[in-house]
């Protein structure tokens, strides 16, 4: 009964099809990916030429974003171009880990088997202090090692603070999570 | 661009076909499009040798060679795909017309069919499990099913606009009632109630079950082809009277957390487009078929195309506006929550009812339909009249 749609995914799937699906990754704990039904994580790919120099970055536990060398401006996601200037001249520097909630959900079963034993969890959407325009998605915790479903979904609001915390997932993932902060804080 | 150009009024839909609606079918997806393209060009009167063009969704299963060659059509001289699943609905109508228009093709026919009641087809527990598309921002988070997606889009838009969970339910109970006056509605028989909305399970919090469409197996077709050859046929023409596709600035997939005004949706693009191009106004629109995946998007596309200023579609649901006798009466087969989850086709094919005068909610006098694609991905939308 849970709902779908679109574009992107089921092309995705076909991809899969394809044997996509069974590429030697170097994040992969076992180094192939199964089907996301079996996995016991959903990593990101930290090979790709656009997006690896992130995940090195979370490896040595600093959140970057991308610059566009020609006018200045930031962005995330991170693209080949600059949507303002079409420059292909980037650098990643890195930001002070504060933001803002902009949005959140509490996510409950089914959810995938990565997913399966921290349901239902809270997940959020921040705003970084850097810029209205730069927004990532993750996982809130209250302290360094808490589980993705420590806190109470009920306690977070749209404009709480937080801060970033670099949990170690996988020898080649680090992801960024969500520290909540006190109020007041930046 | 010539005036003549124009495809306003110029095609018709002259022929609609629905293969069944429902859980479990058995018939193959590619069976399932052929009995609704067969029944749409039976209900036209046009022999399948005649069709020249044919368009269909990007995602869908059967290839265009093979429905040509399962359906016995001639020779084809327009093809198309529509871009991103339940953005493409009315993007296949509006193609098709701009073909017939400029003379690549005499009878279009467009189609969707789906298989997805059966949990093995959840395409989500099939995607690597290595993310190297976008989607790898999201989904190591545990944000991986589309409910999880909109549901960001609607705390975020209940927090600025004070909406609530009770506009969402009116719109889960005014589909329901529709579907429950469609005998081949898959959720005919259900009743819901305001207390059975709010209590039923959460999906991703603020969205509970009924704010989710359904998983449906299905299919549906239309023919169209120009004005003046829909006057000798079978049906009542209904007539494409502007139709147009979009993808706004700053926008992606989804969750718009790209761009800084998260409610400018695909629909701002496409409703500019739509409504340059119409004589017919959002206020001239006697019954609207919106996409529904989740019931916030009703929201969303009612605002985006102008029916309701920013913010003020939840209180717009109240009091019935949005039910048969209101002042819009959407969703009138019980659409994508309560009818079948078939990508919109089927609001097109509903549309095209409340034009004839033949839906199971007819709106009394109805002239004027509008019909809208999902305004969360790449879209389309059209107004049809009589
Ligand atoms: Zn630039």
């Amino acid at each position: 009964m849970l709902s779908s749609l679109t574009a992107g995914r089921e092309d995705g799937a076909r991809i899969a099809d394809r044997g996509e699906a069974m590429l030697v990754n170097a994040a992969a704990p076992s180094g192939v990916a199964p089907p996301m039904g079996q996995a016991e994580f959903i990593l990101p790919a930290t090979d790709k030429a656009d997006t690896a120099p992130f995940w090195q970055a979370t490896r040595e536990k600093r959140l970057v974003v991308q610059r566009c060398d020609s006018c200045g401006k930031t962005r995330f996601p991170p693209r080949p171009h600059c949507g303002a200037c079409r420059s292909d001249k980037l650098s990643w520097p890195e930001v002070s880990g504060f933001a803002k909630i902009f949005s959140h959900i509490v996510v409950y079963p089914p959810v995938l088997p990565a997913f399966a034993k921290y349901a239902p969890f809270p997940a959020v959407l921040v705003e970084l202090a850097e810029g209205k325009h730069l927004r990532m998605f993750g996982n809130v915790i209250a302290k360094p090692g808490d589980t993705i479903n420590a806190i109470n979904p009920d306690s977070l609001y749209i404009g709480q603070p937080v801060r970033v915390h670099f949990e170690v997932l996988t020898d080649g993932v680090t992801l960024p999570r969500w520290l909540l902060q006190p109020e007041g804080a930046r | 661009m010539s005036v003549t150009t124009l495809i306003k009024d110029r095609t018709a839909i002259a022929g609609i076909g629905m293969a069944p609606y429902g859980r479990g079918i058995e018939s193959s997806e590619e069976h399932l499009a052929g009995m609704a393209v067969k029944q749409a060009l039976d209900d036209a009167g046009i022999d399948a040798a005649e069709v020249d063009g044919l368009v269909s969704y990007d995602m869908e299963v059967t290839a265009l060679e093979e429905m040509a060659s399962n359906m016995g059509l001639g020779d084809l001289r327009f093809i198309a795909h529509t871009s991103c699943g339940g953005g493409g609905s009315c993007a296949g109508v509006g193609l098709g017309a701009m073909a017939i228009v400029t003379g690549q093709a005499d009878v279009v026919v467009a189609w969707r069919s789906r298989k997805r009641s059966s949990k093995e087809s959840r395409w989500w527990m099939n995607q690597p499990s290595i993310v190297r598309d976008r989607q790898m921002w999201l989904r190591p988070h545990g944000v991986v099913r589309t409910a999880d997606e909109i549901a960001f889009m609607a705390r975020r838009y209940m927090h600025e606009y004070g909406a609530t969970q009770d506009h969402f339910a009116n719109v889960a109970l005014a589909f329901r009632r529709h579907a429950n006056l469609n005998p081949t509605a898959v959720m005919h028989e259900k009743k819901m109630t305001r207390e059975s909305y709010h209590t039923s399970r959460y999906v991703a919090d603020p969205l509970r079950l009924y704010d989710c469409c359904l998983e449906t197996d299905g299919a549906c077709a239309l023919v169209l082809v120009s004005a003046e050859r829909a006057k000798d046929l079978k049906q009542k023409p209904v007539y494409v009277h502007a139709a147009a596709q979009g993808i706004s600035r700053d926008s992606s997939i989804m969750v718009q957390w790209y761009a800084e005004d998260m409610m400018r949706t695909q629909a701002v693009a496409c409703a500019e487009g739509l409504w340059k191009h119409s004589d017919i106004r959002p206020k001239d629109i006697k019954v609207a078929e919106m996409y529904d995946a989740y019931t916030p998007e009703i929201l969303f596309t009612l605002e985006g195309y102008g029916f309701c200023g920013r913010g003020e579609a939840g209180p717009f649901t109240d009091d019935g506006n949005i039910e048969l006798g209101g002042r819009l009466p959407i969703n009138t087969n019980g659409g994508s929550l309560s009818d079948a989850y078939l990508h919109g086709f089927n609001l097109v094919i509903e549309g095209v009812k409340q034009m004839r005068g033949t839906s199971t909610a007819q709106v009394q006098d109805a002239d004027t339909c509008f019909v809208s694609g999902s305004d969360l991905v790449p879209t389309s939308a059209m107004v049809l009249r009589r």
